[in-house]
């Protein structure tokens, strides 16, 4: 799957894992997460291309305008737990400059 | 309205009028979120943010297999029609084939002779290639076998994307060699920067479309693998 692996990205999906089953507003994420709208919708859009994310239009309720919705579909919340498990594994490389310490 | 929420509702208008099919329901969804910014100044950075969907341009998504039927047909429907132009094309392709080798003969400089050299160079596998080209007319599918034309639909968007597929090797072993031979033999009129600004520029737009396209296989495989 070609998902730019970014720490936005695993950011976001993050925040989507934190409430699976939910539908989510596009502002309601910028504001948990603190991407700004140039860079979170772009990775929503990659995202619902791959199929990860299924969007909707919320019912329009009186005088208010419908809000475009965004959750993860099933393949999505796989994914996004793979991304996360590997983000919070820490890397084991080697030290730089050889470690410290062997004085 | 304050001053400021009036921008911020201008730029998500111009933001909606001109995105591309495939991100106009994403500028629609940008648009409603602006009005739920609760800060003026926020809903404008929110508003100009929102540009950035313009930057690409997105055709409309596929989202089911008569729609993917119905694009596979436009698509063969093109070539179709594209075969009295492949003919034109390499004719036009041995004519300057022709004329450039011409005046590679008459030219008096050596310089002068490595462009026309380059530019007889580049034009001699476009010219075979378009002829071949234009000799494949059978090979688009029946109107009437819409399994048929997916699969050319496909086959063609997979060739176009495969940078290391014979058309696409024509096409840059060519453009190199006809670019850098108008830059040599025009370089006295106007040819040598805007030439290499062309050709980056037409590089930028592969580049792109085959972003595109990439995108329709992932959607077409979708699909079918949805369908199947």
């Amino acid at each position: 799957m070609k998902i730019r692996k970014s720490t936005q990205t695993t950011q976001l999906l993050a925040e989507f894992l934190k409430a699976e089953q939910e539908w989510r507003y596009g502002y309601d994420i910028s504001r948990n997460t603190g991407l700004k709208s140039g860079t979170l919708y772009p990775i929503l859009m990659r995202l619902a291309e791959h199929r990860l994310l299924e969007t909707s239009w919320e019912t329009n309720e009186e005088g208010r305008p419908p809000r475009h919705m965004y959750r993860l579909t099933q393949d999505g919340l796989r994914y996004a737990r793979e991304q996360i498990s590997a983000a919070s594994v820490p890397t084991l490389g080697k030290p730089a400059f050889g470690g410290v310490g062997g004085l | 309205m304050s001053l400021l929420r009036g921008v911020a509702e201008g730029v998500s208008r111009f933001v909606v009028r001109h995105a591309s099919p495939g991100s106009k329901e994403w500028a629609e969804g940008l648009a409603r979120e602006a009005d739920f910014v609760e800060s003026d100044w926020k809903a404008v950075a929110w508003s100009l943010g929102s540009m950035r969907v313009l930057l690409s341009y997105r055709e409309a998504p596929l989202r089911s297999f008569a729609e993917l039927t119905k694009a596979a047909e436009k698509y063969a429907e093109a070539k179709r029609q594209s075969f009295g132009t492949t003919n034109a094309l390499w004719i036009s392709n041995l004519c300057q084939t022709l004329s450039w080798s011409v005046c590679f003969f008459l030219a008096r400089s050596w310089q002068d002779r490595i462009g026309y050299s380059l530019l007889t160079l580049g034009y001699v596998p476009m010219t075979i290639y378009t002829l071949i080209q234009s000799r494949k007319e059978f090979d688009v599918p029946d109107r009437f076998d819409p399994a048929s034309m997916i699969q050319y639909y496909k086959a063609g968007l997979e060739r176009v994307c495969n940078f290391l597929a014979p058309s696409s090797l024509v096409y840059v072993y060519s453009y190199t060699l006809i670019f850098a031979g108008m830059g040599i033999v025009f370089r006295k009129v106007f040819f040598g920067l805007p030439t290499s600004l062309l050709y980056i520029g037409l590089a930028l737009l592969l580049l792109q479309k085959r972003q595109h396209n990439l995108r329709r296989l992932e959607e077409i495989e979708a699909l079918l693998h949805a369908s199947s």
